[in-house]
């Protein structure tokens, strides 16, 4: 079976490199590298599975990184354990030559003691993307945030609210929320968006917890109401909303969610420097820009090493108060 | 009518590029299918990066090629080697392999390719004429519901064998326990670890599958000194594409396993396998031709490829229609849709009716390619077993490396692969069957964490799986299967005690004395 | 090696064919009988404690706040059911054994398998996983296939080294440039050595 397949290979590899040039003019990878640091393929770890915003933000970004260091920037997805065993992955490969993508929720189980690598093992590369989240109801159910907090205040701890799962920051805000509107939902965790999103949609839950960006679709046929953003100020595009603010949930708690790159602490400092810069380059990109929008990232998304190392430290001190106000750590 | 007049529409305009995207797709699908641990999913994850830069209708029919094609092309490793490029193949060893054995490979595949072909037309009949009404009952199954049939798709695994229940039992278990290993889902509680890091990041399935068939098969044959393979017997190559006569008796199982395919499709994460096992017990338990499925019996291919073919149909209409990928495969293809912008769901049938008019065309041909090259690859693919098996073997231990590597570009799952191996080997040496154990280990987590959600969501209210009508009519199956095997276990125990034979499997009967 | 759950081929002892592990399918002498069947059950045993030790894990798990079943639940449901199937199992040979009878389902008996073989063979593949950490993918397989081909009798060096070598070189091309897979590259000098390989031939 070897000789033959080895053949094929070879040739599908070139009739689809052919087939990609022909269709989209000539792309071949022929300028000078950036700086000579980089002489090997640098890995970049998505710890999520493919299809999701983690993925989708990594391969926008790996292309125009790669075209800036002047080496691959293969895309790998590592699953598991929310985002740990990834970032695990990362670690393990030689400091420089892999870097992981970092989100909210996997930092979230970090400051819960749950992950399986420590924040000090971590560098800050890049944040790519900061973003609004919101609390969301199927049309024709609730027509705003008064209607929804009546509904659950007349049946407490009835309500489902589907989330990303056990101490989360979904937990969290949804913690204060019930706080603020003096009441109980009962959260229900889904560990695949999409079964988040059919569960709204199908009517098992009633509201869901989610990243504007993420259910656009959803949002943009009308199917999805948001009636309660999860921000400082008011989102673009839904001012009429309220947000987390408006209704008395103290800042601290607003926690945004989070894109960003990490490598091993153990990086040289210069090519996390050299990384960063590419990656303000590859955010400023055109068509980076245009994902960007689509997801509804605000407009600061983009901070250098140095910002998104501050903010990576305030948030970790952040969810670990909070969740330790709400009982919600690890033993 | 007006959709079909769209699809022809767009088939009458597929350029030159569309065919060749659409030819190389399939081709690309067989090839991922055929390597064991290399799956679909890695077969569209390797042409992502180019349909960036293609037009967007290209790249759509590139990966619905890859898809389709690559729930076959492992049919083509199972039937000859033994080895299933991907966990839906498991049922096709029995009859598939047995088939080779008995020199009329050949026959085995033209029926693959058959059933591919029907399970694809159903798929394709499916998107094409009922994906509205179909996504909209999709939407009422909820937790409760995938549980039930997860549960079923599992007691459907020990209905299978004819061994003693307990034994298939054990295996199962040992299987869903291995899958608990690791970060549990829904609470985030580490389990089972004991502080070994590898076990920390969790059992996958895949290694587990390919390092139980690849490298498990390789161990055997080396200890047997490849002798007595099936390179040594005559293929005698009667007919590769199955006659009109041929079809019509073996339409029921086609039909069965089209019917059942169609309705797991939608069930996420394992739609595939679990509707290939349910496929293949329908098939032996009520299947006209019943007493010869196991033996060799063409029903016994046509049935689960049939089925995992057309669960293709079921996964794409959820992405299709509301924008919910009910599998990695489609997950991937939704990544891909939303890097050209394009948001599948509810508004995609009335913006972009020509993109879902090219969905199913490509659909429709790669169907065709897919079961033309099939059938075209059968016979010279039968001389593969003249190859010495030495090297064959060598290759597949390559291809099981890279296999499980790939999955997380991690050692620790060559690791599980190679300790599921030889735990495979030991276990089969003790007469303990194995597709329960890859079964536990696939469907395990997901029973659970379905299950754990139904709980969550009804505040522990067990009630919820009877209550719900779709789950009431699911579990009287359930219940079904179930007594029909502790009937069995109750009979078997019987004849232990009775028989003086030593033996505690039902008395084989004549037919199935095979030249071993 | 036969898996297929629906056939059932009885062994009788006339036909099983010579080799070691066909041994115990003919009835053993009444006097280690017993022995025997102790050795048959041991995996079962050994199993039947490892469910006490997991059992005994699954009390550190708790749900917190989330609610629901908790991560206790399923684990120990699994584990009950096996220790059920496990204790059936157990009861059952044992009284065969004693009844002087023995469950032939050994699936493999038909096979003629050298234990030596086999033990060769698992020695090899774990010897390569190990090897790939040390020096690399592309230099462990060639030494694998061609120590693989080898022992399978394929003696020709002048045939098998250079077909090892282009089998490593060949899939480490297509799997680290086509499809993107971070192989091992080894540790020191092999390191080097692999880089500089994956370099020449256009894969780095």
């Amino acid at each position: 079976m070897r000789a033959p397949h080895v053949r094929t290979r070879r040739v599908l590899a070139a009739a689809a490199a052919t087939l990609f040039l022909t269709s989209t003019g000539c792309q071949v990878n022929t300028h000078q590298p950036a700086g000579a640091q980089f002489n090997r393929p640098v890995d970049l770890v998505v710890p999520f599975g493919p299809g999701g915003g983690a993925d989708a933000v990594a391969r926008s970004a790996s292309n125009i990184i790669s075209e800036r260091i002047g080496v691959d920037v293969p895309v790998i997805n590592v699953d598991g354990a929310t985002g740990s065993s990834g970032t695990v992955r990362m670690l393990s490969a030689n400091a420089g030559q892999s870097m992981s993508v970092l989100i909210q929720d996997t930092l979230a189980t970090v400051s819960a003691g749950r992950a399986s690598f420590q924040f000090d093992e971590i560098k800050a590369v890049c944040r790519l993307q900061s973003m609004p989240s919101a609390l969301m109801v199927r049309k024709d159910t609730y027509a705003n945030w008064q209607e929804l907090a009546d509904a659950a205040r007349a049946n407490p701890g009835k309500l489902k609210v589907a989330t990303v799962g056990a101490s989360s920051v979904d937990d969290i805000v949804l913690a204060a929320t019930e706080e603020v509107a003096g009441t109980r939902f009962r959260a229900v965790p889904f560990s695949e968006p999409s079964e988040r999103y059919a569960a709204l949609l199908g009517g098992q839950v009633d509201v869901l917890y989610e990243q504007l960006g993420d259910v656009r679709e959803y949002l943009d046929s009308g199917d999805f109401v948001p009636v309660l953003t999860v921000a400082d100020e008011p989102v673009d595009g839904y001012a009429d909303v309220p947000s987390t603010s408006d209704i008395g949930i103290p800042e601290s708690v607003v926690l945004p969610q989070f894109r960003g790159l990490v490598m091993s602490a153990d990086a040289p400092q210069e090519i996390v420097d050299q990384m960063s810069s590419a990656c303000r380059q590859a955010s400023e990109s055109r068509k980076f820009a245009a994902f960007q929008e689509e997801v509804y990232a605000t407009d600061d998304s983009y901070q250098n090493a140095a910002e998104f190392q501050r903010f990576l430290e305030d948030q970790d001190k952040l969810i670990t108060s909070q969740l330790r106000e709400y009982d919600m750590l690890a033993d | 009518m007006n959709t079909l007049a769209g699809i022809a529409d767009t088939l009458t305009s597929f350029g030159p590029t569309l065919w060749l995207a659409l030819v190389l797709g399939v081709v690309i699908g067989m090839l991922v299918g055929v390597l064991p641990g290399l799956t679909f999913v890695m077969g569209l994850l390797l042409i992502l990066p180019f349909t960036y830069g293609m037009p967007v209708d290209i790249g759509v029919a590139l990966m619905v090629a890859v898809y389709i094609a690559g729930t076959y092309g492992g049919a083509i490793t199972a039937v000859l080697l033994r080895i299933p490029g991907t966990p839906d193949q498991v049922p096709l060893l029995w009859d598939g392999y047995e088939m080779t054995r008995k020199g009329r490979a050949a026959e085995a595949l033209g029926w693959a390719a058959v059933a591919a072909f029907a399970g694809g037309m159903a798929a394709w009949l499916l998107v094409t004429f009922a994906a509205k009404p179909f996504a909209t009952v999709a939407l009422n199954f909820g937790p409760a519901e995938y549980c039930v049939i997860v549960v079923l798709g599992l007691t459907s695994v020990l209905a299978l064998g004819e061994r003693s229940v307990a034994k298939s039992l054990t295996a199962l278990m040992v299987g869903m326990l291995l899958a608990t290993v690791g970060v549990e889902a829904v609470y985030g509680t580490v389990r089972f670890d004991f502080g070994i890091p590898i076990l920390r990041d969790g059992i996958d399935y895949l290694p587990a599958m390919v390092g139980i068939y690849a490298l498990g098969h390789v161990i055997i044959r080396f200890g047997a000194g490849f002798a007595g393979g099936v390179g040594n017997q005559p293929t005698r190559v009667r007919t590769s594409i199955p006659g009109l006569s041929a079809l019509r008796r073996h339409a029921g199982s086609l039909s069965r396993g089209v019917g059942v395919g169609s309705l797991m499709g939608a069930v996420p994460g394992a739609g595939a396998t679990v509707a290939s096992f349910l496929a293949y017990g329908v098939e032996k338990q009520v299947g006209k031709e019943r007493h010869l499925v196991g033996t060799g019996s063409p029903n016994g291919v046509i049935a689960p490829q049939a089925a995992s073919t057309a669960t293709v149909g079921g996964a794409f209409i959820p992405l299709l229609v509301l924008g919910i990928p009910g599998s990695a495969a489609t997950a991937v293809i939704l990544g891909a849709l939303l890097l050209h912008n394009i948001q599948p769901g509810p508004q995609i049938f009335a913006q972009q009716p020509e993109l879902v008019y090219t969905v199913m065309a490509a659909l429709l041909v790669s169907v065709v390619l897919m079961t033309l090259f099939g059938l075209l690859a059968s016979k010279p693919m039968v001389r593969l077993l003249r190859i010495p098996e030495a090297y064959v073997a060598a290759v597949i231990v390559l291809f099981a490396y890279i296999g499980a590597f790939a999955i997380r570009n991690s050692l620790s799952d060559v690791w599980i692969m190679t300790i599921f191996a030889v735990l495979g080997y030991f276990m089969q040496r003790k007469g303990y069957p194995l597709a329960p154990l890859v079964l536990g280990a696939i469907l395990g987590p997901l029973a659970e964490r379905y299950f754990v959600t139904a709980m969550i969501a009804s505040n522990n209210d067990v009630s919820v799986f009877i209550t719900r009508p779709i789950s009431a009519g699911l579990i009287v199956a359930w219940i079904g299967v179930l007594s029909f095997l502790i009937y069995r276990a109750v009979r078997d125990a019987r004849q232990t005690s009775g028989a003086a034979t030593a033996s505690t499997t039902t008395p084989v009967e004549s037919h199935d004395a095979q030249p071993k | 090696m036969h898996e297929a759950p629906p056939t059932r081929t009885t062994l009788d002892a006339g036909t099983a064919p010579p080799g070691d592990v066909a041994a115990h399918t003919t009835t053993p002498e009444p006097r280690p009988r017993l022995r025997h069947a102790l050795r048959r059950i041991g995996p079962e045993l050994a199993a039947l404690v490892a469910c006490c030790v997991l059992y005994w894990q699954t009390a550190g798990y708790t749900a917190g706040s989330t609610g629901g079943p908790g991560p206790a639940l399923y684990p120990r449901i699994l584990i009950g059911l096996l220790a059920v199937a496990l204790v059936f199992l157990i009861v059952r040979e044992l009284r065969a054994s004693i009844g002087g009878r023995a469950i032939a389902d050994d699936e493999l008996a038909s096979e003629n398998l050298s234990r030596r073989r086999i033990a060769v063979v698992m020695g090899m593949t774990v010897g390569y996983v190990i090897a790939t950490v040390y020096l690399g993918w592309v230099i462990a397989t060639a030494c694998f296939v061609t120590l693989f081909l080898y022992l399978s009798g394929k003696r020709r060096l002048w045939l098998t080294i250079p077909l090892a070598v282009a089998l490593s070189v060949g899939f480490a091309f297509i799997f680290v440039k086509v499809v993107y897979i971070s192989l091992p590259t080894g540790f020191g000098i092999f390191d080097l050595i692999t880089f500089r390989l994956l370099q020449l031939i256009g894969a780095y």
